[in-house]
């Protein structure tokens, strides 16, 4: 009985072919015929004695040579037996699509059942499966990164597209960018809208909706604001300012003029439209005219005027005009027909456009 | 509750060197929290004693400043060409 169990299927004990070498008493070295990993791979026989591996001799050239420490002399009987990969030595063997078994239970193994193809087999199912210039994790298996350990792509990543609802809270600031493209937020479920949520101190704010009933309605819950300096746009359809607000009118007239009272002034600005409220009740003799010299923005009316309207009040009522030319920040008052004003109790308002 | 008035923005308009601030009139409560803000205007133009509307904007020393030294436009010239041009002005 030669062997008991499986045979072994790679790995032997082979006597290297060394006819080749010369022995003379001086060479040392010699070609092994093979290539082996360690001296300890080798049972080297020198004229009956068993040679001491490391001591009496030690690998050169890679593994593909032996070199004695003393040399050989001339005629000197010396068999070398390589023991192989099947006691541990390199594997260089074909397994030729057999499977090469790694725990003790027979499950587990790598094999190359299909032509240029190694799958990695786990607990009895192939898990991984490597081709040329592929690797793939079968289904039902997971690719996981540890922590400390990082995945870093240097080429091209597909597929990497992550279920949105899949997406954690993270516990540091982010950034959606893009190096090129457009990005878009799409959302495609059946009635479906876009909110943009914050929080202020702790207070759940929705500040935005973008409702898509009715091909899309922009929403805020708190209105739209623009810079305090107006970054003013060509664009015909684009607003590029908002600002309200309170002024206190400055009078002047032909004749001495001062305040009574109820000097007031308001104002809206909507893009380059600036629209006036103002009134008060002044103190003059005959004037033939107001002017209120501080309109808040400047006109830009090139080759026109503006016309706005009052009226005296508490009096008689009368009409008036109210107007501004290009370049002013001027509304002169009179009455409509021209006629001296007898009350100064006034209100007034004018629309005009500015920068 | 207090207020305090701070200068936004101001504007040199041409040709007549027209100066338009834009203030923020600000509110906080007793906890220093803003609660409200508003826009407060006021023009100044070229022919203008602009000491009594400056003060009347309560804004600090350095803001005033800003609107002082913006006056340093007004040039005679300039001065000179707004008073025609408000001549004209019916």
């Amino acid at each position: 009985m030669a062997y008991i169990g499986k045979s072994i299927e790679s790995g032997t004990f082979s006597v290297l072919d060394t006819s080749g070498n010369t022995y003379n008493g001086s060479n040392t070295t010699f070609n092994l015929g093979s290539q082996v990993g360690s001296p300890a791979q080798l049972l080297v026989s020198h004229d009956g004695v068993i040679q001491k591996p490391g001591t009496d001799y030690s690998l050169a050239s890679g593994g593909t040579q032996i070199t004695f420490s003393t040399a050989p002399a001339s005629g000197a009987s010396i068999f070398i037996v390589e023991i192989s990969g099947a006691v541990g030595g390199p594997l260089d063997s074909d397994l030729n699509g057999s499977e090469l078994i790694l725990d003790a239970d027979g499950d587990t193994s790598l094999h190359a059942s299909t032509d240029d193809q190694i799958d990695i087999k786990i607990a009895g199912a192939d898990d991984f499966k490597f081709s040329a210039n592929a690797m793939n994790v079968l289904s039902g298996s997971t690719l996981t990164i540890d922590s400390g350990a990082t995945i870093a792509n240097s080429g091209t990543a597909t597929g990497f597209g992550v279920a949105l609802d899949d997406v954690s809270t993270g516990d540091a600031a982010s950034t959606l960018a893009t190096s090129a493209g457009n990005i878009t937020i799409d959302a495609q479920g059946g009635d479906t809208d876009i909110l943009f949520k914050g929080t202020d101190g702790s207070t759940d704010i929705t500040a935005l909706t973008i409702d898509m009933s009715d091909g899309g309605i922009l929403q805020t819950r708190a209105g739209v604001g623009f810079p305090a300096t107006q970054v003013t746009s060509t664009g015909a359809n684009v607003l590029d300012d908002y600002e309200e607000g309170t002024f206190t009118p400055t009078w002047s007239s032909d004749v001495s003029v001062s305040v009574a009272s109820g000097n007031y002034g308001r104002y809206t600005k909507i893009g380059n439209q600036v629209t006036v409220y103002f009134g008060a009740v002044l103190n003059a003799t005959s004037p033939s005219y107001y002017h209120m010299t501080n309109a808040p923005f400047q006109s830009n009316i090139p080759s026109g005027n503006s016309v706005g309207s009052g009226r005296e009040y508490g009096h008689t009522g009368h009409m008036h005009v109210t107007y501004m030319s290009d370049n002013s920040t001027t509304v002169s008052i009179r009455r409509y027909d021209g006629s001296g004003i007898s009350n100064a109790y006034l209100h007034g308002q004018i629309t005009y456009p500015t920068d | 509750m207090t207020t305090e008035n701070k200068l936004n923005n101001i504007k040199i308009n041409e040709p007549y060197k027209i100066i338009t601030v834009a203030c923020d009139v600000i509110t906080k409560d007793d906890g220093g929290v803003i609660t409200k803000v508003e826009r407060l205007r006021e023009t100044f133009c070229p022919t203008d004693v602009i000491t009594n509307k400056l003060n009347a904007l309560n804004l600090s020393d350095d803001d005033k400043k800003v609107i002082t030294d913006a006056t340093s436009n007004w040039t005679d010239e300039i001065k000179t060409a707004y008073t025609t041009y408000m001549d004209k002005i019916e």
